[in-house]
Order: structure tokens, then C-alpha cells, then sequence
């Protein structure tokens, strides 16, 4: 299964990239997809529980599926004001 | 309406008398005095908007001062509301201001939006956050979320019925830590987005996305598609 990982505002500038493929044959919800990525770029692992992710705009919960050829946006939570 | 004033905006292509009086006849209830809302206040009462209501229960603290807007060391210890009002209320022009040292809780949210047209969310938890959506949606009334951390921001306006709500993005508190990083200089940026939103909402009804600005380093600005979601909990039947 492959998903493409767009990466939005802080999570461009912690992981250095603005998308990743993340291939693998066991991926079944948005956790395993969370871990995969918080596996290739620790500095998100601040976040782990907390990253949001969009597919087609609609926020996800972790335990919600996911398929072949999805493309999800992972954006960080900011609720400080200021 | 004070054309002299406002001179320069009234000749600005994109805004116009029409924006002008617009702006005079609305009412913003700014939650929060703290980085954020003082600058989101301050730049409100500039642009001449009608009434603000500014409502914070905290006192200034020598820490806040690199991130606010107005405030100075004499305020230290005293309340962010009341002193940013009086503040404000310096600057003249038509805005009337009024500043409350309260909670916004259950209790008090109901009261506080009595003839508001739309709030300034500069809260600091998430929970009087979505306190405060979950309201603004059963009153139909516009809801322009922002937030904040290390060099970056984020805004959402919410038209309630026809956006997604604060409650679809599904955000998450933090882990309980001291104190929220912030570089001083991103609320005044993040509250300049915060306030273009109120406006395009007031103009255009129409919210733009998920604004989510990074600030040094690699700075960059996008706008998010985001819907509302069939299972919200606050408009998901809406």
C-alpha cells in the first residue's frame, strides 16, 4: 500500500520535506500511518497523538482506514493564544 | 463616518465606504487579551469597527509583554480586559469599548453573546475554544478561530451551517507542560490573518480555509481545504 504524506506549516519546516510516500504492506488505519512517519522523522514525535490529518479535507480520527493511493495532509494543532 | 480618519483605506481598492460602514455597524467579542487578542483588539478598533467587547480573567505578567500589543510594565498585575479597553479607547474614532474581567465559562458565554456578530477566538485552551464554537454555531453566529505555537499560526473562520466547525478539526490539548513556546513577533502576524478573516467573513459570508502560516525558517503560507464533517458532534446536523 502506498499513501502520500503532505506535510503543512511547523511539520515543512521539522521534517524538512513537504511530502513523503510511506510504503508499506501492513498499513491498516491512520495510527499506523502516524507511527510510520513519526518513525522516519522524530522531530513530529512531540505531536504524535495530536497531529491533525486531512484526507480530501475532512479531518481524520486514528482509527478511521485507510486505502491505496490516498493522499493525507498532516497539519500541527495550535491552540496557544499567545 | 470619520472620512478623514480613514482616509487612507477608503482609497485602498479593496476596501471602500461600503467596508467602511460595514465595519461600523458590526460588534466583535474578542475572547482572550493575551499575544493574540490584543493585537487582533488593537487593529479592530483601529480599522473602525463598531463596538468590541474585550472579555479576559487574567492580570498583565512581565512575560507577556514581548508578545502583546499595548500593554506596558505599569500594567503588570492588573487586568489584561480592563486595561487593554481603556487602552484602546484612546485611540478614538467610532469604536465603542467595553472590557470584562470574567470567565468565559457554561455560565457566561450565553450573556456575552447578546448582539455580538462575530467572535475573536484568542482564548488560550481548548476547551473554551470549543466551549465557544459549540455557542457561536447554535446562535449562528460567526466564529473566527486562531492559535498559535513556537513560530507558527493557524486561523479558521466559521460560518455556522455552512463551514466546517472548530469541533470538525478534531484539535487536541497539549501535554500539560509549563508554558507554550512563542516567538514574540508571530501573534501580531497571526492576529493580521485573524482580523483579514473576520473582514472577508463580514464582506463575503464566506470563510476562506485553514490558514496555516510558518514564520522564520522557511516562511510559508497556505490556505487548507477543510469541510465539515458528518459526524461533528456541534454541526454535523446543521
Amino acid at each position: 500500500m502506498s499513501i502520500e504524506v503532505k506535510f503543512s506549516g511547523r511539520y515543512r519546516f521539522l521534517t524538512g520535506v513537504e511530502s513523503c510516500i510511506v510504503d508499506a504492506t501492513e498499513l491498516d488505519t491512520i495510527e499506523d500511518v502516524v507511527v510510520e512517519i513519526v518513525f522516519e522523522y522524530s522531530s513530529l514525535k512531540v505531536d504524535r497523538a495530536r497531529i491533525m490529518v486531512f484526507r480530501d479535507g475532512v479531518t481524520l480520527s486514528y482509527d478511521e482506514k485507510v486505502f491505496d493511493g490516498d493522499v493525507l495532509v498532516f497539519a500541527p494543532p495550535l491552540v496557544s493564544g499567545g | 463616518m470619520d472620512d478623514i480618519r480613514f482616509d487612507r483605506q477608503l482609497r485602498a481598492e479593496s476596501w471602500g465606504k461600503e467596508t467602511q460602514q460595514l465595519l461600523e455597524q458590526t460588534s466583535v467579542l474578542v475572547i482572550g487579551a493575551g499575544g493574540l487578542g490584543s493585537h487582533s483588539a488593537n487593529l479592530l478598533v483601529r480599522l473602525g469597527i463598531g463596538r468590541i467587547v474585550i472579555v479576559d480573567s487574567d492580570v498583565v505578567e512581565i512575560s507577556n509583554l514581548p508578545r502583546v500589543a499595548v500593554f506596558d510594565k505599569a500594567d503588570v498585575g492588573n487586568s489584561k480586559a480592563l486595561v487593554l479597553a481603556e487602552k484602546l479607547s484612546r485611540i478614538g474614532g467610532p469604536c465603542s469599548i467595553v472590557g470584562k474581567n470574567l470567565c468565559v465559562n457554561e455560565d457566561s458565554i450565553e450573556g456575552l453573546l447578546d448582539g455580538i456578530d462575530i467572535v475573536v477566538d484568542a482564548t488560550d485552551n481548548i476547551q473554551t475554544r470549543l466551549l465557544v464554537n459549540r455557542a457561536c454555531v447554535n446562535k449562528k453566529i460567526f466564529f473566527v478561530y486562531a492559535g498559535l505555537e513556537q513560530s507558527s499560526g493557524m486561523i479558521l473562520g466559521v460560518v455556522p451551517g455552512q463551514s466546517a466547525c472548530l469541533e470538525c478539526l478534531r484539535l487536541q490539548e497539549r501535554p500539560k507542560e509549563s508554558a507554550v513556546p512563542v516567538v514574540g513577533s508571530v501573534p501580531g502576524i497571526v492576529a493580521g490573518l485573524q482580523v483579514s478573516e473576520v473582514i472577508s467573513l463580514l464582506r463575503a459570508n464566506m470563510p476562506l480555509g485553514l490558514i496555516v502560516i510558518q514564520c522564520f525558517s522557511s516562511l510559508n503560507l497556505e490556505v487548507l481545504e477543510v469541510k465539515k464533517r458528518v459526524d461533528c458532534p456541534v454541526c454535523g446536523g446543521l
